[in-house]
């Protein structure tokens, strides 16, 4: 006999790839992130996290935990870090870290950047359907943002423990996934 | 039907130009449309706009979509690149591209 349980996953199987949506960001535009890392749950000790712990997406693998949105002079600021970041962290999607990186490019002036990350969270115990900006993000302004030939010291410090609550990572794995800005930063200079 | 659809297209394209948004109506009805090859080509309209905003045709239906720009691709990369460093176990997989479904289905 089937259990609530399984007619239920049977029910969302079925959704899964009745609306096979990616996160909407308008009527006429769909969202994908352009990085993503997932939890390989084949890397995780048992016992393995009940049913309901990550969401699921495509194909009925595990939705992507940290995503990452790159634009290059092709998305304002309100997109960014209003629409698409609420989006990222909206019911079913199990995002838990996001990192957005949005670079101006001007050819005959100034090209300039935002960089900043939020993380979902974490009310009484639980995950929720918010995201929170992280205060070493970049001021968010709609225009002068800063200009990408000056040095940063900013590096992103996400953490693991966000990332894969309520699961371990494996002994001796670093606290923090850490981005260093200033690298991604020489990199799109010595490329403009 | 052809001045009907080159009207819908306008009024896509501005409001596509101007935002990179189109209102639902104006897109259910463009949707609406199948169109052949050559009556695109023929569509009055330029095909490729400012910013990277492009409109093309796909199993006989326009869409609009928005080229990414150099350095895009290598950002990526290096995201990619700094992140494996720092997975000594292997505990995530790396992707680029892939969707994000809304349902409300969980392991």
């Amino acid at each position: 006999m089937f259990s609530l349980q399984d007619l239920e996953a049977v029910f969302y199987f079925v959704c899964g790839f009745t609306e096979c949506l990616d996160v909407p960001l308008g009527p006429t535009d769909c969202k994908q992130p352009d990085v993503h890392f997932t939890i390989d749950l084949r890397r995780i000790l048992p016992p393995h996290p009940p049913r309901g712990t990550f969401a699921l997406g495509a194909g009925g693998n595990l939705s992507p935990q940290l995503v990452f949105d790159i634009a290059v002079a092709n998305e304002s600021m309100p997109t960014l870090t209003e629409i698409d970041l609420q989006r990222y962290f909206s019911a079913g999607t199990g995002t838990r870290w996001w990192v957005g990186i949005s670079i101006f490019k001007d050819v005959d002036g100034v090209t300039r950047w935002w960089v900043g990350h939020a993380y979902r969270r974490f009310v009484n115990g639980r995950f929720i359907d918010r995201a929170e900006l992280h205060q070493e993000s970049m001021p968010n302004v709609t225009s002068h943002n800063v200009d990408i030939s000056i040095h940063t010291n900013l590096l992103f410090r996400i953490s693991v423990q966000t990332l894969m609550h309520p699961c371990l990572p494996p002994a001796a794995y670093p606290d923090f996934i850490v981005i260093n800005l200033e690298q991604i930063r020489q990199l799109v200079v010595s490329l403009l | 039907m052809e001045h009907e659809l080159k009207a819908t297209v306008e009024g896509a394209l501005i409001s596509y130009q101007a935002n990179g948004l189109i209102p639902s109506s104006i897109l259910t009805k463009l949707h609406s449309y199948t169109v052949d090859t050559d009556t695109f080509l023929c569509l009055d309209k330029a095909k490729e706009m400012v910013g990277g905003r492009f409109l093309y045709l796909e199993d006989g239906v326009i869409q609009f979509n928005e080229c990414t720009r150099p350095p895009h691709a290598e950002i990526i990369g290096e995201i990619i690149k700094q992140v494996v460093k720092q997975d000594t176990s292997d505990v995530f997989i790396a992707g680029s591209g892939g969707g994000i479904l809304l349902c409300m289905w969980f392991y």
